[in-house]
């Protein structure tokens, strides 16, 4: 109730406050970045505003002084004094919270289109004052906040929503404190050049997936099956586990894996090409998808797709590099 | 429940550091209420109780607002507002819901810390001011400290040296921002507390109720020599009309000055007072002050001295009295004022017949009945004394013939009663008698237990008259002041009584180190801000030049303690075992052998070691062995460092 009443009061007091935040960082934003490797925040990197509560503080301070005139009360010019000192010293110590860290982005693992890409921002303390309560605003998740001991250097996570396939940059990062007293926010908003890279979305699993045509294009010149074992050959990196021959890895100290022949070929190609009539970015999710099921299944695949061409092999590099292609693939300039 | 009980739990112990020193002065209600929801939220944080929800919290609202009404039938003005703010912090605790309500909480402490000063503005209240806002600092960073990393001490800390940055700001603030002369608007009525002192009527008992209290009225520092304390008669308000009971002023001159007049060579005595904001508008001297003009204050017809505004906080002023003035104003109509009395035909007639009876008895001579009337008291048994018994109906009757047993106000008015019924023109002056001296310091300490009431009479040819029944009857109260003129001697201020001389003389300190916090702290204002500036040299500078020098002032203090808080963590502190090192390092180069830079500390010592003496080598091994084992080794600690550091600082090595 009190609550409410005191909010009605208060919320006027935020916008234009928000008015003023969203030019100054769009004239700030000019500064600042990208940045790749480490970046040392410097005088000009962090920014300071008073918080909503600092701004009320200040109104505090106003009723405080025209109180101590009204009454003629010396000790009341003493608190409100005091305390506008103590907002300057909690100006400075907030500033002081931010500046100085050294900052660098680190890369993030791939994900599919519409996962949270989870990012890493490296904070390091070169100073002789720890630096607490360190944050990110809550837009990003899981809005975590942690503390930079002298000498260290710590992670900030978080994770952004992805959409589309492709290279993902979350942009400007803002990174803020309001330590010690919460009546000032600092902040630095910075590019730190931070990427992740998005898979296209993988097509269910039922219906979408066309029959493959595994004959297609070039073949190996030894056919290898899966059915009949026709001898032992140096393992390759990058070959299915399940078919290194432990009995002779025992004996030799060296890693020998089982060749077939025969049966169904396990070789197959996924080919953009072949898939019939559809548009480029379903093409990618199907491709996507058969990579997935190719990979899981321990089968040797390659990928051919307009002016890129991977050479079968199984493993979880060689799926990067499919997975790759098919995220960074420009359509050039035709509707797929 | 967002916040961790910890934390309320600090800001639990937070708002009770804040409101128990109103708990004694705000009304019995107000106070349980507000014990009642702090228990609540103690039960609460110990998980006995839930949140108050919606309707309970609605429901300690109405609750609030009913005790407000009852115990003060108002929410507005500065007790009411003082107890319906205490109320609602604790509301607020209640429904603690987030990093808003926390400040809001914080913030009203702000002003309940704030509303203590309409109560007291003493050295301690400072003290208290600090510790307070040290612990809500501490409480705001115990808030904002997200991950917890800080202990309390930690926190306190920190917030301290906050305050202590926070303190040369404050000092400039406090000297340099320019005092605009209060109030800006009128003040509710219950504005200032209740005050001890004189009042605008005299009745029996009004001044006496003023002997017991140990408050100060005010401080007086003289020119030269204090004078004797029988001189000291700090005239105050006057008073002629009497209408049985209680005597008041008479209003009716307006602006009209009275007729002062140098008669025979007097004494000028310069002094100046400090008051007590005492909440009304006259001003306390010597007879009589002179040289007015440039002051603001104006003496009345009947000499009183006035102030345009009422005192409410400390105010100083200079003045010179000029015992050589003689006051010559009585027209007609004041005359019959004061020669008035209530109903002579039916009251106190024994008192008119003995006044007539002097009369006839001494003639014309106006002197021979005062004299007369001084002998009466003189010589009839009468007793000075702090507990006089109820007068009735025939008061002057009651007191002159049957008790005979009372304080300044009823000698005097009994006095003032007996001079008119004879026929001399004689009213009532009220002020303070004496003084006490701080042999500290050298000024004059004034307290309510000085209060006096003496008569004046109109002597034809001389004029007004200072005449003081209570010499006749206790010369001492006169000679030497209270303590050595009343049986009741518990009933005073224990101060007055003397005894330790040891506690004495700290107390004459405190009062002393309390004047001039009067005079510098509470009575600083803009007079006092121009005259510090005169003091320092700055005789011309106004209020343009006052507000640059407090920008430019500002300016250098925060690039001072910006200064401080950015070094103080910007490598300022060394690496001490690095800096030991670098001695030894430098000690070792005298061999002629320096270290390279890129040179470990083992490496070094094989190249350079056949220049050293075998025992130097030794223990300069030794030495690189403790600080490989302190840098790198599990075993450091801060005194193996030490010792390390002093063992370099001992060492000098020998050369072969």
């Amino acid at each position: 109730m009190v609550s409410s009443i005191v909010n009605r009061l208060a919320a006027p007091l935020q916008y234009p406050l928000e008015c003023l935040r969203r030019p100054v960082e769009r004239f700030l934003a000019k500064r600042s970045g990208p940045f790749s490797g480490v970046i040392k925040l410097n005088n000009s990197l962090v920014y300071i505003l008073p918080t909503r509560v600092g701004m009320i503080f200040t109104i505090l301070l106003l009723v405080l002084l025209i109180g101590s005139i009204n009454y003629t009360i010396s000790l009341g010019f003493m608190l409100t004094f005091l305390l506008a000192g103590l907002g300057n010293v909690a100006m400075l110590m907030t500033w002081r919270n931010m500046a100085g860290l050294k900052l660098k982005g680190t890369g993030a693992k791939p994900v599919f289109a519409g996962q949270l890409a989870k990012f890493a921002i490296q904070l390091e303390n070169e100073t002789n004052d720890r630096r607490y309560a360190i944050s990110l605003p809550q837009k990003f998740m899981p809005g975590e906040v942690i503390d930079v001991p002298v000498g260290e250097q710590v992670l900030l996570h978080f994770s952004c929503r992805t959409q589309n396939r492709g290279l993902f940059n979350p942009g400007r990062i803002r990174i803020e404190t309001e330590f010690p007293v919460g009546l000032f926010v600092a902040w630095t908003w910075v590019d730190l050049d931070m990427q992740a890279l998005v898979y296209p979305v993988p097509a269910d699993k039922a219906g979408a997936i066309v029959p493959i045509s595994s004959q297609s294009g070039e073949q190996p010149s030894e056919a290898e099956g899966l059915e009949d074992f026709a001898g032992l050959r140096k393992y390759q990196t990058g070959e299915p586990w399940q078919r290194i021959s432990w009995k002779m890895a025992a004996r030799t100290d060296q890693l020998f894996s089982k060749k077939f022949t025969g049966g169904q070929p396990e070789l197959e190609w996924i080919d953009w090409f072949t898939l019939g009539e559809t548009s480029a970015e379903n093409r990618l999710s199907i491709m996507t998808r058969m990579i997935l099921d190719a990979q899981q299944a321990g089968r040797m695949y390659g990928l051919r797709m307009p002016a890129i061409e991977i050479k079968p092999d199984n493993g979880a590099h060689h799926r990067h590099e499919c997975l790759q292609a098919l995220a960074l693939y420009k359509d050039a300039g035709h509707a797929g | 429940m967002p916040a961790d009980s910890h934390k309320l739990w600090a800001l639990l112990a937070g708002i009770m550091l804040v409101t128990v020193p109103f708990f004694p002065r705000i009304p019995l209600p107000v106070t349980a209420l507000s014990l009642i929801m702090a228990l609540w939220l103690a039960a609460m944080l110990l998980n006995k109780i839930r949140q108050p929800d919606k309707w309970q919290r609605a429901g300690l609202l109405l609750l609030a607002i009913l005790v407000m009404s009852v115990s003060f039938g108002t929410l507005l003005g500065r007790d009411a507002g003082t107890g319906f703010l205490i109320l609602l912090a604790f509301l607020k605790m209640l429904e603690i819901n987030g990093k808003r309500d926390v400040y809001i909480v914080v913030y009203v402490e702000y002003f309940l810390i704030a509303s203590n000063f309409f109560h007291t503005q003493s050295p301690w209240v400072a003290l208290y001011v600090f510790a307070t806002v040290i612990y809500l600092t501490s409480i705001l960073i115990l808030f904002n400290d997200k991950i917890s990393t800080l202990d309390t001490r930690r926190r306190l800390m920190i917030a301290s040296r906050m305050i202590l940055q926070a303190t040369p700001f404050m000092l400039v603030l406090f000297i340099l921002f320019p005092r605009i002369p209060g109030p800006l608007w009128g003040l509710p009525k219950d504005a200032q507390a209740a005050v001890t002192g004189l009042s605008n009527s005299m009745s029996p008992g009004s001044v006496s109720s003023l002997i017991e209290s140990e408050e100060i009225a005010f401080r007086v520092r003289f020119a030269g020599q204090i004078p004797p304390h029988s001189d000291l008669y700090w005239r105050g308000p006057v008073f002629s009309r009497y209408d049985g009971q209680t005597w008041e002023a008479d209003n009716a001159f307006g602006k009209a000055t009275a007729n002062l007049i140098k008669g025979e060579k007097g004494k000028t005595i310069q002094y100046t007072v400090t008051l007590e904001p005492h909440q009304r508008n006259w001003l306390f001297a010597l007879n009589y002050p002179v040289n007015l003009q440039d002051s603001g204050y104006r003496l009345t017809r009947e000499v009183q001295l006035l102030s345009r505004k009422k005192i409410n906080s400390v105010t100083r002023y200079s003045l010179t009295s000029d015992s050589g003035i003689r006051n010559h104003s009585l027209s007609g109509y004041e005359r019959t004022k004061n020669l008035w009395l209530p109903d002579t035909d039916s009251l106190n007639q024994k008192t008119i017949a003995l006044a007539r009876q002097w009369r006839q008895l001494v003639g014309e001579d106006d002197r021979r009945v005062i004299d007369r009337a001084l002998r009466y008291f003189n010589e009839q048994p009468f007793v000075y004394t702090l507990n006089p018994p109820l007068l009735g109906n025939d008061a002057m009757d009651d007191f002159l013939f049957e008790t005979r047993r009372g304080f300044c106000e009823h000698y005097s008015s009994a006095f003032v009663y007996l001079a008119r019924a004879a026929g001399i023109p004689a009213r009532i002056v009220t002020g303070y008698q004496g003084g006490e001296k701080n042999p500290v310091d050298e000024y004059l300490i004034i307290r309510q237990s000085s209060a006096h009431a003496w008569a004046e009479i109109w002597i034809d040819g001389t004029g007004w008259q200072r005449v003081d029944p209570t010499a006749a009857v206790s010369p001492d109260r006169i000679e030497s002041g209270i303590q050595d003129a009343v049986a009741e001697r518990d009933l005073l201020p224990t101060i007055l009584l003397g005894g330790n001389s040891i506690l004495l003389g700290l107390r004459y300190r405190w009062d002393s180190f309390n004047y001039r916090w009067d005079e510098w702290v509470i009575g600083f204002n803009r007079e006092r801000q121009f005259e510090l500036f005169k003091k320092l040299g700055f005789a011309n500078i106004d209020w343009q030049g006052m507000v640059i020098g407090m920008v430019v002032l500002l300016a250098l203090v925060g690039t001072l303690i910006g200064l401080w808080i950015f070094w103080q963590g910007a490598g300022a502190r060394q690496d001490r075992l690095k800096q030991a090192y670098d001695r030894l390092c430098q000690k070792l180069a005298k061999t002629g052998i320096s270290k390279n830079n890129t040179e470990g500390p083992t490496e070094y010592f094989s190249r350079m070691r056949h220049k050293l003496t075998p025992a130097s080598a030794s223990k300069a091994r030794g030495l690189i062995q403790y600080y490989l084992a302190l840098r790198y080794g599990m075993a450091s600690s801060p005194d193996r460092q030490r010792q390390f550091i002093k063992s370099v600082r001992r060492f000098t090595p020998h050369l072969k």
